[in-house]
């Protein structure tokens, strides 16, 4: 006869533990304080009501020459509700802005330093300055980096005055270079990066686009549509992977598809000259590559979790949230849409 | 001065129970071999060796795990406590072809909640296997997960547990992040293979997982796993001289990336789309990135006799463990 199995007495007085836990929390039971709104500055992106046209992360013009205007400076940044970092800027935002090019087009930076160590800008676009380093920029100086996109896809530009300690601090940011428009409904750019202690004393954080949970982007689509994602893993010396819930999609890099991608931090793909961060650990044989650009279908509808799936950089806030078509979100409300 | 609320000291008290457990009150279920697992070219064989066999047919395979404690050899002669899915790490392989529905049911007999989450499958949001989506198992509870098996499910991937732990608080929404990585670290993992019938026969698969083990589950350093296993008792593979062999290798995390290879052989992937339409020959390799939570696939011809290491070329992990023997012999005749 087989034996009925019980809960041992063990897992009896656990569960009792986790139900008083359950039946005794709850957002208004004060542990928390009352008045604070953790999902308040949210970025939301993407689906937003009706529109007929693409959703896309930057868009160009029909002129062959694209101006940019870019100062370096220091902000007050802070990247999740409440915490704040003293770091150096593009533009007083964190990244950078989206640089966008087509095919062929001049590009010209102009930066003006306003910090107190001089930067440069470097970019891993091939034949602009992607092997060489800069000439920097002195303090209160400005300088014109002029170069030509030669090749279509997503490049980290970045501060290369400062060894990591540039990209550590928050000069870095993503350009676009397009070959065509493309047929998507959606465009989305996840630049991944940690904020270590080395520039950032008694802080450590693992962000998406300069933010961490529960302040992540958060992105809503419908069911079905195409999005094209441009994923960059700036560093400073840190792997990623990126994982979103419930969705698959074709790697290139692999020719297979994959849930989840996992890409080496620029500075060990481009930079392996440069000092190497304390707690790094290079991959000695293999590098994998520092950006992916994919496309992705909205093919299952819900609320889904995004993060890396490195647990470390999961509870140092690299988590956050997307919806595919009209559901109510657990984290969000009625807020959701 | 704030009074401590009701659900603080409850927390407080499970933690403490957690950590104070009298030995009387564990169970540890049966006991599991302590020898190293045998891969590969064992017996002679006509057939290829594969890990996943199945005829077209749109079937509904159903899986049944137990989440349970277990007493577990994870270096030679280092027992300690873990979690597992039915009682060994990894947990049972499932296997799907395309066109097949899934169905895991989960029976949890540890003390803590756990989730099965799928990678690679095609799900609801209510078989996610989170937090968010409520789909966990409270201790002695019981659920079904449902899959589909798509064609762009096809590969090699990992389930694993994405919830077990307590001391989070899911409960008050937006304030934690409700994931962490101690079910997995504990030992509760296992593969997901699904083919679609265009696979390329070779004479053997060969499935490792590779993981990272904190010193708060070994109660001493910290170790490099594979199989969950670390040297002396990781995998001994066999195979003979000439012999084409499929790696399935699976990052099962949940912190490290790591740096594949076998000494003396390359490592191809056959999937690159130069290769596919046949403009570039197979992509060789000399070791293969895998981050953590990713998996893949790759192909290799055995050389000539002898015994080849494989390893992890991260810095520090082979001597964490992450090492092991493949053993190349003579045909038969």
């Amino acid at each position: 006869m087989e034996k009925l199995e019980l809960p041992g007495p063990r897992a009896i007085i656990a569960l009792l533990l986790v139900l008083l836990i359950i039946v005794t929390a709850s957002p208004s039971s004060g542990l928390l304080g009352e008045e604070f709104d953790p999902l308040a500055n949210v970025p939301i992106e993407g689906h937003l009501g009706g529109h007929t046209e693409p959703q896309l992360a930057c868009t160009t013009d029909d002129s062959t020459t694209v101006e940019v205007n870019l100062t370096a400076q220091a902000t007050e940044w802070q990247f999740t509700a409440g915490t704040t970092i003293e770091a150096w800027t593009f533009g007083n935002a964190l990244p950078g802005p989206v640089l966008c090019a087509d095919i062929g087009d001049r590009i010209e930076v102009n930066l003006n330093n306003e910090l107190s160590v001089p930067v440069s800008f470097h970019v891993h676009l091939p034949a602009a300055n992607g092997s060489s380093n800069p000439e920097s920029v002195a303090p209160g100086a400005a300088a014109t980096y002029a170069f030509t996109a030669t090749t279509a896809g997503a490049y980290l530009y970045h501060d290369l005055a400062n060894g990591n300690e540039g990209i550590g601090r928050g000069l870095y940011g993503v350009l676009i270079v397009r070959d065509s428009i493309p047929e998507v409904d959606h465009e989305i750019v996840v630049l991944m990066g940690e904020f270590q202690p080395a520039y950032h004393p008694d802080t450590y954080a693992a962000v998406i686009n300069g933010r961490a949970f529960p302040w992540m982007p958060r992105w809503n689509f419908d069911t079905d549509e195409q999005v094209r994602v441009y994923l960059v893993n700036a560093g400073p010396s840190e792997e990623h992977t990126f994982h979103i819930h419930g969705h698959r999609w074709l790697d290139a890099d692999e020719g297979r598809p994959i849930d989840n991608k996992f890409l080496s931090p620029h500075s060990a793909v481009h930079h392996p000259e440069l000092p190497a961060p304390e707690g790094f650990i290079p991959l000695a044989n293999a590098l994998a590559a520092d950006v992916a650009v994919f496309e992705l279908n909205a093919s299952a509808e819900g609320e889904w979790m995004y993060h890396c799936h490195v647990y470390d950089h999961i509870n140092a806030g690299m988590m956050g949230h997307l919806t595919v078509g009209d559901v109510e979100s657990y984290y969000h409300g009625e807020d959701a849409h | 001065m704030m009074a401590l609320s009701p659900s603080t000291i409850a927390f407080v008290l499970l933690v403490l129970f957690e950590l104070l457990t009298p030995t009387f009150l564990l169970d540890f279920g049966p006991e599991v071999s302590t020898e190293p697992e045998v891969l590969g070219h064992t017996t002679a064989h006509d057939d290829p060796d594969m890990l996943c066999d199945l005829a077209p047919g749109n079937a509904v395979r159903k899986y049944e795990l137990t989440a349970q404690p277990t007493k577990w050899e994870i270096g030679a002669g280092h027992e300690i406590p873990i979690w597992t899915f039915n009682g060994s790490v990894p947990g049972p392989t499932i296997c799907a072809r395309v066109g097949d529905t899934i169905e895991v049911t989960l029976t949890n007999r540890l003390s803590t909640i756990v989730s099965f989450h799928a990678h690679g499958l095609a799900f609801d949001a209510d078989s996610d296997g989170t937090f968010l989506s409520r789909s966990y198992v409270p201790p002695g509870g019981s659920r079904t997960y449902y899959f589909e098996a798509k064609p762009d499910s096809v590969g090699t991937w990992a389930y694993h547990d994405s919830v077990g732990k307590l001391d989070e608080d899911p409960f008050v929404p937006g304030l934690t992040i409700p994931e962490s990585g101690e079910g997995i670290e504990r030992g509760l993992y296992g593969a997901i293979i699904v083919i679609d019938g265009t696979e390329m026969p070779v004479d053997h698969e060969v499935l490792l997982f590779l993981g990272d083990v904190g010193p708060e589950v070994t109660r001493q350093g910290s170790l490099q796993v594979i199989n969950g296993r670390a040297a002396p008792l990781t995998p001994q593979i066999f195979l003979e001289e000439g012999e084409r062999v499929r790696f399935r290798i699976i990052n099962a995390g949940p912190n490290d990336a790591h740096d594949f290879s076998v000494t003396g052989h390359v490592l191809e992937n056959v999937h690159n789309e130069q290769v596919t339409n046949g403009t570039a020959s197979f992509e060789e390799l000399n070791s293969v990135p895998l981050g953590s939570l990713t998996f893949g696939d790759w192909e290799m011809t055995a050389g000539a006799v002898g015994t080849y290491p494989y390893l992890c070329n991260v810095p520090g992990h082979h001597d964490a463990g992450m090492h092991g023997l493949l053993t190349v012999v003579a045909r038969e005749a």
